[in-house]
């Protein structure tokens, strides 16, 4: 187990039990992990940051500003539209990649623990 | 009946035996009709009635035995008697011609007034007899039809009487309309309901008290009804006399005469009113539970998730010299198993609202198979089953995803009900079809349950004996049908089930 912080990674999600355990695992596994509660905290805290995380892990439905308008308005902003981006959906129809954006693959809900570590050592190893 | 007078007729073409025998009765009250030849004699019969015939028995062309013949074949004339004239000294062979053709007696010429007046005033009187009781009887018949004329008016007045007091008598809206669909009769309980007067409801008819919403759909019931003749059925709400509008299922059937002539309507309004709310609130319980269903499925999803991802968290920690990974494996197939169940709900809930959509995809059914069968590989060894699996390459577009689940159902199914059998899995191509089969060999299900628990919250066993929601073929069955694909079971009771899924796929590719 790796004990010297790995990339950085900004985990969206509404669910604060979905949000802690994804944050916990990723942690445990040396990550360095920042949470927000919808795509407005999740921009508002990517803007205030000189260094950018390496991934975004995003629920698609959730209040104020939903997974779609995030993905719209990273797009439309060079300072954070080349983060990649890994979607977490329970609709199976959803599969990445979404054009346009910088969504390059999707997790299914339930997420099983080895498919959610895959994800992430696939985008940023 | 023309004339009053009786009339006689007198055939003879002999001017001055004409002008003579007419002279006779010239101051009689009945009429002499004076005929010139047999011809001219049956003319008169077809236009008169005579009390008698004074027939001249010598006569050129038809002589007066061939007229009394025709005389009396004829309907009208049969009756009507007639006096032979014959010249004196006749032969008696004349005579018996004259009775045998129908005469009723003879006069010899020349001829005696009185004699002859006499024996014409028998006839006449006969005659005027006979006209009295004919017309006696025609009398008698009139007065008769007049008399059952009348009873038959007086039944009828009773009988709508009576109708009347049975529409006013039972608890219901009864009214009653002319063929055309205008009202006529609308009976108490319709006064007592609306408050409306009589007359304001014969002029406007149902529509007086119809819900302004409801008068349209009510009024072309209405008219479908007239123009076919056939009753009809409708809803629609009815103000009653406090302003409040109540649901009534109106009714009109068509009330016919014997000949099968509609003669008018029948109507009649029944309050459905709370019928009407408990069906709404029932409907409502349903829509309400069926949300429930579906809020309660999604919400327990979320920290199921979080949950088996926490366990495989912890799983993946624990130092294996602990000793406690077996424990652990158990509690994620424990979550995994609710995640199943709730994951079940869900399904069922998206099926009830319509919401089941495919994603197709081309891929191989036996690798797919083989997939599930590896997955539930360790749940068949620890029942005892062994699985056998046969099939070449058969590839289609289907939903991979659902068709999964619908193998894993099976295969499940066959592994909770039939322990300790081996069970066999095949793919098949057939035509432009796939046919996938299950067989197991456990204690089969009896005909009577084998279309059953294909339903919803069905199962062959009792809920107590085996776990499970009872949604599990029915699912399956909604998937196999969203795939215009079809399921069957055959089963023996003793003799194991066999399940056969068909999936229709035009883009099939089977190679050896």
């Amino acid at each position: 187990m790796p004990m010297t912080p790995l990339h950085s990674i900004l985990v969206v999600e509404d669910d604060p039990d979905i949000r802690d355990v994804v944050g916990d695992v990723l942690a445990l596994r040396g990550y360095r992990v920042t949470c927000a509660g919808h795509g407005l905290e999740a921009l508002e805290i990517l803007r205030a940051t000189a260094e950018k995380p390496r991934l975004i892990l995003l629920d698609l439905s959730m209040p104020v500003m939903d997974g779609w308008a995030f993905l719209a308005a990273q797009a439309s902003d060079p300072s954070i539209d080349a983060i990649p981006v890994v979607v977490m959906t329970a609709v199976p129809t959803l599969t990445a990649p979404y054009p346009g954006t910088a969504c390059t693959r999707t997790l299914r809900k339930p997420i099983a623990l080895a498919d959610l570590i895959h994800a992430i050592r696939d985008v940023c190893p | 009946m023309t004339s009053d007078k009786a009339k006689i007729l007198i055939v003879d073409d002999r001017r001055e035996d004409r002008v003579a025998l007419a002279g006779i009765f010239a101051n009689t009250d009945y009429e002499a009709v004076t005929a010139t030849s047999g011809r001219d004699a049956l003319w008169q019969l077809l236009r008169s009635d005579f009390a008698v015939i004074l027939l001249d028995a010598h006569m050129p062309g038809m002589d007066g035995f061939e007229l009394a013949a025709i005389i009396k074949q004829r309907e009208r004339s049969r009756y009507t008697p007639i006096l032979f004239l014959t010249a004196a000294g006749a032969d008696m062979g004349a005579l018996y011609r004259a009775y045998s053709v129908g005469a009723v007696d003879f006069l010899v010429k020349p001829i005696d007034p009185d004699v002859v007046q006499a024996k014409v005033a028998i006839f006449v009187q006969l005659f005027e007899k006979d006209r009295r009781i004919h017309a006696q009887a025609i009398a008698l018949q009139a007065a008769e039809r007049r008399q059952r004329d009348i009873e038959i008016a007086e039944q009828r007045l009773q009988s709508e009487r009576r109708y009347r007091n049975l529409a006013e008598a039972i608890p219901e809206i009864v009214w009653t309309a002319s063929p055309d669909g205008t009202a006529r009769y609308f009976n108490q309980r319709w006064r007592d309901y609306t408050g409306l007067p009589l007359a304001t409801s014969i002029d406007r008819g149902l529509t007086a008290a119809l819900h302004p919403e409801d008068v349209e759909p009510t009024v072309v019931a209405w008219g479908g009804a007239i123009a076919s003749g056939r009753g009809c059925q409708a809803e629609g709400r009815l103000r009653r006399h406090d302003g409040v509008y109540r649901w009534h299922l109106v009714r009109t059937a068509p009330e016919r005469d014997g000949a099968g002539q509609l003669v008018g309507w029948i109507g009649t309004c029944t309050d459905c009113d709370d019928l009407k709310r408990a069906q709404g609130a029932a409907e409502a319980a349903v829509r309400a539970r069926d949300d429930f269903l579906s809020t309660a499925a999604h919400e327990l999803r979320t920290p199921l998730m979080a949950l088996l991802l926490q366990l495989e968290n912890l799983r993946s920690l624990l130092p294996e010299e602990l000793g406690v990974l077996g424990r652990f494996d158990k509690a994620l197939r424990h979550t995994r198993r609710m995640t199943s169940l709730v994951d079940h709900l869900l399904d069922v809930s998206r099926i009830m609202v319509g919401k089941l959509r495919l994603e197709p995809e081309r891929f191989d059914l036996v690798e797919a198979v083989r997939e599930v069968a590896d997955r539930l590989g360790d749940e068949a060894a620890r029942a005892g089953c062994s699985l056998e699996i046969a099939g070449e390459l058969a590839r289609g577009d289907w939903d991979r995803l659902r068709i999964e689940q619908v193998v894993t159902n099976l295969l499940s199914n066959a592994i909770r009900y039939a322990p300790g059998r081996p069970i066999e899995m095949s793919v098949a191509a057939v035509d432009d079809a796939v046919l996938l089969t299950v067989r197991d060999h456990g204690p089969g299900i009896a005909p009577a349950d084998q279309r059953r628990i294909f339903e919803r919250f069905e199962r062959a066993v009792s809920a107590r004996q085996l776990g499970g929601l009872g949604v599990g073929l029915y699912i399956t069955r909604e998937i196999v049908e969203a795939h215009g694909g079809t399921i069957a079971v055959t089963s023996g009771f003793g003799a194991g089930a066999t399940f056969t899924v068909r999936l229709p796929n035009l883009r099939l590719l089977a190679v050896a």
